[in-house]
């Protein structure tokens, strides 16, 4: 079964990997993205506008990894074939082949991502540690600890997120409705967990309140363990513990809605 | 061994009058028709053999073909292939089966056919030397030890289906299901077709279950001929029936099988 799973990572990686031209310009435009942010917050925190006891060093650490990693935490790019062989009715192909659908999507979506993820992050980061940005560029984290805590949790939001796009995937195959289904997700997840503006940045009853969702253990907990924001050991195993639950959470309702569609599926015509 | 017993499938096909005014109408409320796919269609095929499951546009024959795959669950009737009951046990059902949908690909659109293959290979766990094996004799008989070598997409349609064709037998299945292989085809492709599935059906003694509008199609591919009318079974003879018929009738096959149609109301 594994081995099933890997290869269609690695058929997706494949595909993905084939779009070179795409990758150094999206490069590029997250490079611009990445500056304009940073500009734009450290321009608030330098006049004190607002309250946020982040450093400058590590606003512009979160903003780097946020750029870096962008593929592989928005959902805004979905494999389309997963979605055209929805509406087409090619899906009932997938189904004369002894594989479980959700495990053939989830992996194919993780397998897209990490492809993309990695033909943009190694630039994207090289660029972001020279010496010329001064305290906006990219730092490296030396402590073992927050160092490996966050590689976790970056591990944990991939999976999540990936969890979540299925829940995506599972909603258009139920309502044949892929751009406001994916509009919607796409805003909800976008803004609660911090890719629009970061949550340090948000007032405190919102932040109060996001602590009972997801969003908040996603790309929040391990940008921040990374940048050295958050440093207390035990709310960070407390934090990846919580990623862990709603890992789980996620996956057993995307299979639970798979399952239920699947009971009254209908392939008509030809 | 295919039994199928009574099986019945009804859709529900929402419906509306043309303009804005019904348009919104059925925004509100929505008119359903029950279309009744299949009523009551019971049949048993033998390991072996080589099924032709005909019938006009409309007759049920996808629908049947999607019960027997486990796409879809009857509403009624009970479905016994191989022992197991495909909707229900699908995953290790489908292991023993393959599937060629004349509309539908199974292969992926942007990589080399052969990495579709590959796909197959870790999919149905098929062991290295089985599937070289397999590989080699399936590109041969269909001549596509060129053609895998690209993607998908810069093939031409009966380069893709016999490509398909492959891909469907790759894992050794006991039963085959083709539901309209020749749509679109050339002549070239289409004899290329027809004398692979009937080698195959020879030497790995594979069942085949094929629907087809083409009747040279079901001359050369089908020993059996299931006919099927506005979901029933109309008609289950032996093909050597029918060709004899239009023999002593001296007309072509298609008119006989027109003249059937006529005669059980269903064209």
């Amino acid at each position: 079964m594994l081995k099933t799973n890997l290869a269609f990572f690695k058929l997706e990686f494949n595909q993905a990997i084939q779009y070179r031209a795409s990758a150094l310009v999206g490069v590029l435009t997250q490079i611009a993205w990445g500056l304009m942010y940073i500009f734009l917050y450290s321009s608030f925190m330098n006049n004190s506008v607002g309250s946020t006891d982040m450093t400058i060093e590590q606003m512009s650490t979160y903003i780097w990894l946020q750029q870096g990693f962008l593929m592989l935490i928005n959902i805004w790019r979905i494999d389309p074939k997963i979605f055209s062989d929805i509406k087409t009715g090619n899906v009932s192909m997938q189904l004369v082949r002894p594989i479980k659908l959700y495990k053939m999507w989830y992996y194919s979506v993780l397998g897209n991502k990490v492809a993309r993820t990695l033909l943009r992050c190694i630039p994207l980061l090289i660029f972001a540690s020279l010496p010329f940005l001064g305290q906006m560029r990219f730092m490296f984290q030396t402590d073992p600890f927050l160092l490996t805590t966050s590689i976790v949790s970056l591990v944990l939001t991939c999976l999540m997120n990936v969890a979540y796009t299925l829940i995506v995937i599972d909603l258009v195959f139920i309502t044949h409705d892929e751009t406001t289904i994916r509009q919607v997700f796409n805003i909800i997840l976008q803004f609660l967990s911090g890719l629009i503006i970061p949550l340090q940045f948000m007032p405190e009853w919102l932040l109060s309140i996001l602590k009972f969702t997801p969003f908040y253990y996603s790309t929040n907990l391990s940008f921040n363990i990374y940048s050295g924001y958050y440093n207390d050991p035990k709310e960070i195993l407390i934090g990846i513990g919580i990623q862990l639950l709603w890992l789980i959470g996620f996956l057993v309702l995307g299979n639970v809605l798979l399952k239920t569609k699947m009971k009254r599926v209908t392939v008509l015509g030809g | 061994m295919i039994e199928l017993e009574n099986i019945s499938k009804t859709f529900k096909v929402s419906k509306r009058e043309a303009g804005l005014k019904n348009a919104v109408k059925s925004f509100l409320k929505r008119d359903y028709e029950e279309v009744h796919a299949l009523n009551d269609v019971s049949f048993k095929i033998d390991d072996g053999e080589m099924v032709g499951y005909i019938g006009p546009n409309g007759a049920g024959k996808s629908t049947t073909i999607k019960i027997m795959c486990g796409i879809l669950t009857p509403d009624e009737g009970n479905c016994k292939i191989n022992g197991y009951v495909p909707y229900k046990d699908r995953e290790k059902y489908v292991r023993d089966i393959g599937a060629v949908f004349g509309n539908r690909s199974s292969l992926w659109w942007d990589v080399p056919v052969v990495d579709s293959f590959e796909m197959n290979k870790a999919i149905y766990n098929i062991p290295d030397d089985v599937y070289q094996e397999q590989k080699a004799m399936l590109t041969k008989m269909l001549n596509i030890e060129e053609i895998i070598k690209k993607p998908t997409r810069t093939l031409s349609l009966g380069q893709r289906m016999r490509c398909e064709i492959a891909i469907a037998f790759l894992h050794k299945p006991k039963i085959v299901f083709l539901d309209e292989p020749t749509i679109g085809l050339d002549s070239v492709s289409k004899i290329a077709v027809r004398k692979f599935i009937k080698e195959i059906n020879k030497k790995d003694g594979t069942t085949i279950i094929l629907t087809t509008h083409d009747t040279e199609d079901i001359k050369a591919m089908a020993k059996r001929i299931i006919l099927v009318g506005k979901g029933n079974v109309l008609m289950d003879c032996k093909m050597s029936n029918l060709t004899r018929k239009s023999r002593e009738k001296k007309q072509s096959l298609d008119e006989t099988v027109a003249e059937l149609y006529k005669k059980y109301k269903i064209s």
